[in-house]
């Protein structure tokens, strides 16, 4: 190609002889491309007359609201000689279709606003020990300290996970999942119920076998391959499934009331005492009685009881492969009142 | 006779910016590029007021400017011409803030035959207007003097 017979054919085409003679810049390099903002153009029949154009405008005096005597309407005008064609006064236009009007560019995309992420990180402030290894950590800066403690720019950032698994501490920086949130909110709850309930039935045969130690703890397993398969009726993706219960199971703390009708003296104090009106007093039977129903375990009753016929058991739990292993811990609230 | 003759083939142009961001002369030296080529449409662009025939102002006119621009204004042989450009040029921009001493526009200070106006204008624009205006106001300035 570069050969000097191949330089003489080309010039002595007659095309080229014509383009040399008469050279001329390609209209399509001068003309403006389509998302070019040109100086708006405004339609005072859509305009709402609120004004946002003359607060979006950078622009002293480029842009004004005027009152049109005859139609009595209100709408911008704009001075082509102050307006720098930065078309904020388009984008801030409320009124669909928009009164004023630029290049093709008058909305920033929608689609390239949303940035497609499954997960969302967040740092938990209540377990956070502030070390700020995920700081480091953090490829693009998406995390700073700020009014000490960690947030996340979750306009930065790209849900790589690498702060959750830098941080030394379990559950301090949570994963989020966007999606699904109704059904990883109805896992939550089906999960503390299935929890209550084993813990109730439970500790009920516990108590009542010869040789119970109110003071010492109690463990309790829960398989969880029933709940499993409940669960993904609800949410057919098993891995969504455990890091719910994970991230349930990580934080959860819940009391537990127990209820020894053999102490009971019917002194009645703790009857006036529940705020929920959970405990009552049968008078045909002659018992004080608890309704588990009713029951906040606030630990009222605990502590009033002078007899010991509450107890209050604080639970902990922690998932391990396919079950969750309960905890049950005295409590150490004084007893009997005042 | 002959001036008006060459004239029509070829326009000198002397650029003057009077303070401003710059952008304007910025989108002037994008006129001179490759890609739009000034000289194919007979401009010249010349940063001497002696040699041209028309000034194209830039920028709001500021303080040290006020006197030197009427000055370089008074250097242009005659007939002359003056196209300002860009939204300073023409009525101070967002230089025209409160309490901001500007002196725009351009034609508080020397008369204007012809603006253009953008934030800054496209090459293309300022080309044009230069094309388009500048012979009609040399003429024009010839039947008045």
């Amino acid at each position: 190609m570069s050969s000097p017979i191949w330089y003489l054919y080309e010039f002595a085409r007659k095309k080229w002889l014509e383009r040399f003679l008469d050279a001329r810049t390609d209209p399509e390099i001068a003309a403006a491309p389509s998302r070019f903002r040109d100086f708006p153009e405004v339609e005072k029949e859509l305009c709402v007359s609120c004004g946002a154009c003359t607060f979006a405008c950078p622009s002293p005096g480029a842009i004004k609201l005027v009152r049109d005597e005859e139609s009595e309407m209100i709408f911008p005008v704009i001075n082509i000689s102050s307006c720098i064609r930065c078309g904020f006064c388009v984008e801030v236009c409320p009124t669909d279709p928009k009164t004023l009007k630029t290049g093709e560019n008058y909305l920033i995309m929608e689609e390239y606003q949303i940035l497609p992420k499954e997960k969302v990180y967040i740092a938990d402030e209540y377990l956070c020990i502030k070390c700020k290894k995920c700081l480091d950590a953090c490829k693009i800066d998406a995390l700073s300290f700020q009014d000490n403690k960690i947030q996340v720019d979750q306009s930065k950032c790209v849900s790589c996970g690498d702060c959750m698994n830098i941080c030394p501490v379990k559950g301090a920086i949570k994963e989020i999942y966007i999606s699904n949130v109704d059904e990883q909110k109805e896992i939550n709850i089906m999960l503390i119920e299935t929890l209550e309930k084993k813990i109730e039935t439970d500790i009920e045969i516990i108590r009542t076998t010869p040789g119970f130690d109110p003071d010492k703890i109690i463990k309790i397993e829960l398989p969880l391959a029933e709940f499993m398969e409940k669960a993904r009726e609800i949410l057919p993706n098993d891995e969504l499934i455990t890091k719910t219960i994970e991230k349930t199971t990580d934080r959860l703390k819940m009391n537990i009331i127990t209820w020894n009708e053999d102490l009971c003296n019917k002194c009645k104090l703790c009857v006036d005492e529940c705020p929920t009106s959970a405990i009552s007093y049968n008078k045909e039977a002659d018992l004080v009685q608890r309704d588990p129903e009713k029951c906040l375990r606030c630990s009222i009753c605990y502590q009033t009881c002078p007899f010991g016929v509450p107890g209050l058991y604080i639970a902990r739990f922690l998932l391990k492969d396919d079950k969750i292993l309960i905890t049950l811990n005295p409590s150490q609230i004084a007893i009997g009142a005042e | 006779m002959i001036k008006d003759f060459i004239r029509k083939r070829s326009i000198n142009i002397c650029l003057v910016c009077t303070g401003g961001c710059n952008g304007c002369d910025i989108e002037v030296a994008a006129l001179l590029s490759q890609r739009y080529d000034l000289e194919q449409y007979g401009i010249y662009l010349h940063n001497n007021p002696r040699e041209c025939d028309a000034m194209v102002v830039t920028g709001t006119v500021s303080k040290q400017w006020q006197e030197k621009l009427v000055e370089l204004y008074n250097k242009v042989p005659e007939p002359k011409a003056v196209v300002a450009i860009g939204a300073c040029a023409l009525s101070g921009g967002i230089f025209q803030q409160e309490g901001e001493k500007v002196g725009a526009p351009v034609s508080n200070h020397i008369p204007v035959d012809a603006e253009v106006p953008g934030c800054p204008p496209r090459p293309a624009e300022i080309a044009s207007a230069v094309l388009k205006y500048v012979p009609v106001a040399l003429a024009n300035y010839r039947r008045k003097s």
